[in-house]
C-alpha cells in the first residue's frame, strides 16, 4: 500500500545510492565502451576509431578460449567449494557449543586478510624449498615427493582455486550464517513431533527458508569470482605459461603488457555479456524460490 | 516491548554518522592548508624503508635551504608504478618528477609528455656517466638515471665450491659442470627464472648475447634468430636440471629468497643478494664470493645492466613547477645525498655518474660489508654488458663489447609481451625443440613490430 | 513474543545425544585447524627472527624467538598512520553503506516507481567491469572533483562499492518483514522514515550485520582503489602501506610482513567478535515471527 509520501520518502532515500553508484558505474562503463571500439595504447586517452576490429580479432584469438575454458573451470570450481563449504560450516556453526565463538572467529579470519597479505602467506607457505606445506606432508606421511602446487598446470588451478576458496568462504558463511539464525524454532519443533528426522528438517524447513538468501549469495560469488584478479596474478601471474589466464587476467596482459587498452575494453565487454547471461539464470531461480516462501 | 529497546539504541548511529562526516571534511581540507608557493611532486619505487628515510630527510634540507619550495614525495611498489602513472596521464595529474622505465621514454617521449633534461645533465656532466645510458632520444636527454641496476652478477658459495674443489667456472661448459657437481638432494647448482615475466626475458638475453647474437641490427631491423638463438636456449634447457622446482613461478625476489635459504650455489643477479642478506643473514656473506660471468660461446660473459631513470613531466600532462623540479634534481642526484642514496641498499644501488662511483665515502661501504670491497667492485663492474634499449648492433671485437650507440624504440613492445621469456618457458617446461622455439619467437616478434608500427 | 529459552535458541538438529555433541566439536575443531593454520604459520613465524624465514627444510617453532619484527614495523613504516586512515575509512565506509543501504533496500523492497527494479538491476553492473579498467575512469572524475589523494574519495568509492550488494541483501530481508506490521504501525500515526526505523529494520538486523561485515572487510582490504586515489604518505591505508615495500622485485622484510600481517587480522577478529556479541541478542529477539 502506497502513503502519502512516500514517493518523496523513496526517492529521498535512493538518491544518494543512486548518485554513488551511477557515479562507480557510469563513468568507467562509458569509458570501457568508448575504448573498445578504438584502437588505442597505454598512455593516451583515445585512438583511432576502428568498429568492431577489437572485438573481431579478441574472437579470432587462441588466449580468448583458452582463458574462456580456465575462467569457467575458475568460477564452477570456487562457487561449488565456496558454497558447499559455506553451508556446511554455517549449519556447523550454528549449533551451540561451547568455544563457538573462538570457532567462528577463526573460520572467519581468512575473509578479513587483505589479499596482498594473504597470497604472499599462502606463497611462502607454498614456496617449492622453505614452504610449509609440503613439508608438513611429508613429514606427515601424506606424499613422498614434494608437490609443485603452484608450477604444475593442473596443481596450479586447484592450489588457486584452494586458497580462493580458503578466503571467501567465510563471506558465505557469514551471510547464511544470517538467514539461519532467522528461521522461527517453532516449525522444527512441529516437525520433529511429526516424526522428521534432521535429513528431512533440513530439506523441508531450512533449504526454503534459506533458498534466496542461499541464491543470492551464489549468485554474487559467481559474479565475484568471474571478475577475481589480484589473487591468481599474486599467485601464479596467470602462469605456469597460461594455465590460469583467466578472463580479467587476459585484460591486464593485453592492457599493461601487449599496450592494447582496445582489445582489454573488447574482453571486457564480451565478459559483461557473458555474466548477464548467467545473471538471466540466477534471477529466474530467485524469483521462484523467493515465491515459495 | 523489544523492539523499542533496540531502536532506542538506534539513534547514536547518526551522531557518529555526522562525527565521521566532519572528520572527513577535515581530512579533505587538510591537505590544502600546508601548500607553499612552488609544488614539486615526486614520485619513485625505491621503496625500502632505509631509502624513504634517506630521500625524507634529503627532502626536509632541501626545503630548509629553498623556503617557497615544497616537496611531496610518493612511494610507490613498483608493480603499482604503472597503473599510476597510467591513471596520472589519462587525468593530467603527473607529478613533476617520476621513475620511469626506459622503454617508456619512447612512447612517452613521443608525445610529448617529457620534459628535456640537457641542462641539469651538463651540470654534472655528461661524460660522467656511462655512454649508452644517456644516449638522447630524438635529439633531446628526456630522462636522467639515479642509479644503475646491474643484474648479472655472478655471486657464488664460495664454501661449497673449495668443499667440492670446483673454481669458478670460466665458460658454459664449466658452468654446466658446476651446478651439476653441486646439485643433490635437496641442494641446487642454481637458479633462473622461468616465469612470463621481464626478468626470464632478461635472462635469456644475456646467454643470447654471449652466444654473439642481438635483436636488431644498427638499423633498427628485427635480426633475432639463428645459432645465438638456439645455443642460448640450449644452454638453458641443460642448466634447467639442475635449478629448484618452482622457478616457473620466480619473480625477482625469488631469485634472492632461494639464495638465502643456502640451497642455492650459483646465482647470477643483482647486488640486491647481499644487501639483502646483509640485513637477513650476515654471515651468509662470509661465505659469498663474485667471480666472472662465464664466457658464451661468443668469447664473453655478456651481462645486463640499465640506468633506472627519472623523467621530469611536461605540462602538457599537469607539471607545473618545473624550474623548481630541475633544481631538486640536481641537488638530489649530486653530491653527498648521491653517496647516502647509494647506501642505503648497498651495494645494490650503483650510482651512475663516474664520481660518485669513485668517492671514498661510497667505496667504505657499510659497516656490515667492511672488508669486503670485492662484492662492491664486482657490482660496481658494468663492463661487458648490454641493455635492451642499446643492444641494436652490438658486436664482440678482441674480448670486448662494443655498442653502436643507437637507442632503440621498437624493442620495448617485445619485452612488454614477455616474448623471450615464452621462448624460455616452451623450451624449458613443454620440452619444445629450441630451434621451432626460436621460430616461433621470431614470428611473435614480426607481428608485434608489424602492429606496433600501425600506432 | 519471547519463546526461545536462552542457549538453545539457535540449535536446529538436537544436540541431546553425545555422539552428535561429540561429531559437531569433532567438525568445529578440524575444519578451524585446517582453515586457521595459516594464521597459526603466520602468527609463529612472524616471531622468528628473519634469518629463521630462510631455513630449508623449515622449522615450524622458532628457535631464538623476538620482538624485532613488530619493532621493525612501527619504528621503519608507517604502520600506525596506516592503520588509523584504514580505521577511518573503514569506518565511514560502513557507516554509510549501512544506512543507505538499509534504507535504500527497504525503498528497493517496498516500492515499485520511479523504474527502481531497473535501477537494481542496473546497480550489480558495479561488480561486473574488471577493476583494472574501472579505477583509471574514477580516479580521472576524483581529480576533476579535486579530491585525489584524500580520503574522502577512498572513503566515497569503497561505499558506491558496498551499496548494491547491501541494497540487495536489505532488500531481501525487508521482503521477509510482514506489510501488516508496518501498516498497523502507520495507522497509529507513524511516518514512513519512523516505521522502516522502528519496526522494519529491527527485523531486519541480521542482514545489517552481513552488510556490515561485508561493507567493512571491503573497505579494510580495498587496495586498488586506495593505490590510483592516494598519493602521499600521510593518506595510505594499511594493504597500501604494507604493499609499497612488499613487490615482487624486493620485499624488504618479510618478518615485517608477517607482523604487519598478524597485527591486521587479529584486529579485523576482534572487531568482529565484539559487533557479534552486541548484535547477537539482537538477532534472537528479531527473527522470532511465531
Amino acid at each position: 500500500m502506497v502513503h502519502r509520501g512516500d514517493r518523496l520518502f523513496a526517492a529521498v532515500a535512493l538518491l544518494p545510492s543512486v548518485a554513488l553508484v551511477l557515479m562507480l558505474i557510469a563513468v568507467p562503463a562509458i569509458a570501457i565502451f568508448a575504448l573498445s571500439v578504438q584502437e588505442v595504447s597505454l598512455g593516451r586517452a583515445s585512438g583511432t576509431f576502428v568498429g568492431l576490429a577489437n572485438f573481431r580479432a579478441v574472437l579470432a584469438s587462441p588466449d580468448f578460449y583458452t582463458a574462456l575454458i580456465n575462467t569457467f573451470i575458475w568460477v564452477v570450481g570456487n562457487v561449488v567449494f565456496e558454497m558447499a563449504l559455506g553451508l556446511g560450516l554455517a549449519l556447523l556453526l550454528q549449533q551451540g557449543f561451547r568455544f563457538r565463538s573462538l570457532a567462528r572467529a577463526v573460520i572467519l579470519a581468512p575473509y578479513l586478510l587483505p589479499t596482498i597479505v594473504a597470497v604472499l602467506v599462502w606463497r611462502y607457505m607454498f614456496d617449492d624449498i622453505v614452504g610449509i606445506v609440503n613439508r608438513g606432508l611429508m613429514v606427515v606421511g601424506l606424499i613422498e615427493r614434494p608437490l609443485q602446487w603452484l608450477t604444475s598446470p593442473r596443481m596450479a588451478m586447484f592450489s588457486v582455486i584452494l586458497v580462493s576458496t580458503w578466503k571467501f568462504a567465510p563471506f558465505v558463511v557469514i551471510a547464511l550464517l544470517g538467514i539461519l539464525q532467522a528461521i522461527p524454532l517453532d516449525q522444527y519443533d512441529a516437525a520433529k513431533l511429526d516424526g522428521a528426522n534432521a535429513f528431512g528438517r533440513f530439506l523441508h524447513i531450512t533449504l526454503p527458508h534459506i533458498l534466496p538468501v542461499f541464491l543470492l549469495t551464489a549468485l554474487l560469488r559467481t559474479i565475484w569470482s568471474f571478475h577475481k584478479f589480484d589473487i591468481i596474478y599474486l599467485l601464479t601471474g596467470g602462469g605456469p605459461i597460461d594455465a590460469t589466464t583467466t578472463l580479467p587476467i587476459l585484460v591486464y596482459f593485453k592492457a599493461f603488457h601487449d599496450f592494447d587498452v582496445g582489445g582489454a575494453a573488447a574482453v571486457a565487454l564480451i565478459m559483461l555479456a557473458l555474466i548477464l547471461a548467467c545473471l538471466g539464470v540466477y534471477f529466474a531461480l530467485l524469483r521462484r524460490s523467493e515465491r515459495r516462501l | 516491548m523489544t523492539m523499542h529497546r533496540v531502536a532506542d539504541r538506534r539513534p547514536s548511529r547518526r551522531a557518529v554518522l555526522k562525527g565521521f562526516a566532519a572528520a572527513g571534511a577535515f581530512t579533505l581540507a587538510a591537505p590544502h592548508v600546508a601548500r607553499a608557493a612552488e609544488v614539486v611532486r615526486f614520485l619513485h619505487d625505491e621503496t625500502d624503508p632505509p631509502t624513504v628515510e634517506f630521500f625524507n630527510k634529503a627532502i626536509a634540507a632541501f626545503q630548509a635551504d629553498n623556503p617557497g619550495v615544497t616537496i611531496e614525495m610518493e612511494a610507490v611498489g613498483s608493480a603499482g608504478r604503472l597503473q599510476k602513472v597510467t591513471a596520472m596521464l589519462n587525468a593530467g595529474t603527473m607529478p613533476e618528477i617520476f621513475k620511469i622505465l626506459p622503454e617508456e621514454r619512447f612512447s612517452f617521449g613521443a608525445q610529448g609528455f617529457l620534459e628535456p633534461l640537457d641542462d641539469v645533465i651538463a651540470e654534472i656532466g655528461v661524460d660522467q656517466y656511462p655512454a649508452r645510458m644517456i644516449a638522447p632520444i630524438d635529439g633531446k636527454r628526456i630522462s636522467i638515471p639515479y642509479t644503475i641496476g646491474h643484474s648479472s652478477v655472478f655471486w657464488y658459495r664460495d664454501d661449497l665450491f673449495s668443499a667440492k674443489g670446483i673454481a669458478p667456472p670460466a665458460d658454459w661448459a664449466a658452468y654446466l659442470a658446476a651446478a651439476k657437481a653441486l646439485t643433490s638432494g635437496d641442494q641446487y647448482g642454481t637458479v633462473f627464472p622461468v616465469n612470463k615475466n621481464r626478468v626470464t626475458s632478461l635472462f635469456f638475453s644475456q646467454y643470447y648475447w654471449s652466444a654473439g647474437g642481438t635483436y636488431f641490427d644498427k638499423d633498427l631491423k628485427l635480426v633475432f634468430g639463428g645459432e645465438p638463438a638456439v645455443k642460448a636456449l640450449e644452454f638453458q634447457k641443460a642448466l634447467s636440471k639442475f635449478v629448484p622446482p618452482g622457478v616457473a613461478n620466480y619473480v625477482n625476489n625469488d631469485l634472492v629468497n632461494a639464495y638465502l635459504t643456502e640451497k642455492v650455489a650459483i646465482d647470477i643477479w643483482a647486488a640486491r643478494l647481499i644487501s639483502t642478506a646483509a640485513l637477513n643473514k650476515p654471515d651468509l656473506i662470509a661465505r659469498t664470493k663474485a667471480a666472472k660471468r662465464p664466457a658464451g660461446p661468443a668469447g664473453v660473459g655478456v651481462g645486463f645492466a640499465n640506468a633506472n631513470n627519472l623523467a621530469l613531466s611536461s605540462e602538457k600532462v599537469g607539471s607545473r613547477s618545473i624550474a623548481a623540479a630541475k633544481k631538486f634534481l640536481l641537488y638530489i642526484l649530486t653530491g653527498d645525498r648521491a653517496v647516502d642514496f647509494a647506501l642505503t641498499a648497498y651495494p645494490h644501488l650503483i650510482p651512475p655518474t663516474a664520481s660518485v662511483r669513485s668517492d671514498p665515502r661510497l667505496l667504505a661501504g657499510t659497516p656490515q660489508l667492511a672488508g669486503r670491497r670485492d662484492l662492491a667492485d664486482a657490482s660496481f663492474d658494468i663492463s661487458n654488458t648490454l641493455d635492451f634499449e642499446s643492444e641494436a648492433g652490438a658486436t664482440i671485437e678482441n674480448g670486448t663489447v662494443v655498442t653502436t650507440g643507437v637507442s632503440n624504440p621498437l624493442i620495448g613492445t617485445i619485452i612488454a609481451r614477455d616474448i623471450p621469456a615464452q621462448m624460455v618457458q616452451r623450451v624449458v617446461l613443454q620440452d619444445l625443440d629450441p630451434t621451432e622455439a626460436v621460430a616461433w619467437g621470431r614470428s611473435e616478434m614480426e607481428a608485434t613490430l608489424a602492429k606496433a608500427r600501425k600506432i | 513474543m519471547r519463546r526461545r529459552e536462552p542457549g538453545r535458541y539457535e540449535a536446529s538438529l538436537s544436540l541431546h545425544t553425545t555422539t552428535s555433541r561429540l561429531a559437531v566439536y569433532l567438525l568445529a575443531f578440524t575444519a578451524a585447524v585446517v582453515i586457521g593454520f595459516p594464521f597459526l604459520w603466520m602468527i609463529i613465524c612472524s616471531f622468528k627472527p628473519p634469518s629463521e624465514l630462510y631455513n630449508a627444510p623449515p622449522l615450524f617453532w622458532p628457535v631464538a624467538a623476538t620482538l624485532q619484527n613488530y619493532a621493525d614495523l612501527f619504528i621503519q613504516t608507517g604502520f600506525a598512520r596506516y592503520f588509523v586512515n584504514s580505521l577511518i575509512v573503514a569506518i565511514a565506509s560502513t557507516a554509510l553503506s549501512l544506512f543507505f543501504g538499509s534504507i535504500g533496500g527497504y525503498v528497493l523492497a517496498r516500492f515499485d516507481f520511479f523504474g527502481l527494479a531497473l535501477f537494481a538491476g542496473l546497480s550489480l553492473l558495479c561488480y561486473m567491469l574488471p577493476e583494472t579498467l574501472v579505477v583509471i575512469p574514477l580516479y580521472m572524475l576524483a581529480s576533476l572533483l579535486g579530491l585525489q589523494d584524500t580520503l574522502v574519495s577512498l572513503v566515497g568509492a569503497n561505499t558506491a562499492f558496498t551499496l548494491p550488494f547491501a541494497l540487495w541483501f536489505m532488500r531481501g530481508y525487508f521482503r521477509t518483514v510482514p506489510i501488516a506490521y508496518e501498516e498497523s504501525a502507520m495507522l497509529d500515526g507513524c511516518n514512513r522514515f519512523q516505521t522502516f526505523w522502528r519496526i522494519s529494520l529491527p527485523i531486519a538486523l541480521p542482514g545489517l550485520v552481513s552488510v556490515g561485515v561485508f561493507a567493512f572487510n571491503n573497505a579494510w582490504n580495498e587496495y586498488l582503489f586506495a593505490l590510483v586515489l592516494i598519493s602521499s604518505e600521510r593518506n595510505k591505508t594499511l594493504p597500501l602501506g604494507l604493499s609499497t615495500w612488499i613487490g615482487q622485485d624486493s620485499i624488504y622484510s618479510w618478518g615485517m610482513l608477517l607482523s604487519g600481517s598478524v597485527l591486521l587480522t587479529l584486529f579485523s577478529v576482534a572487531l568482529y567478535a565484539a559487533t557479534q556479541s552486541k548484535l547477537a541478542p539482537g538477532l534472537a529477539d528479531g527473527g522470532n515471527k511465531g
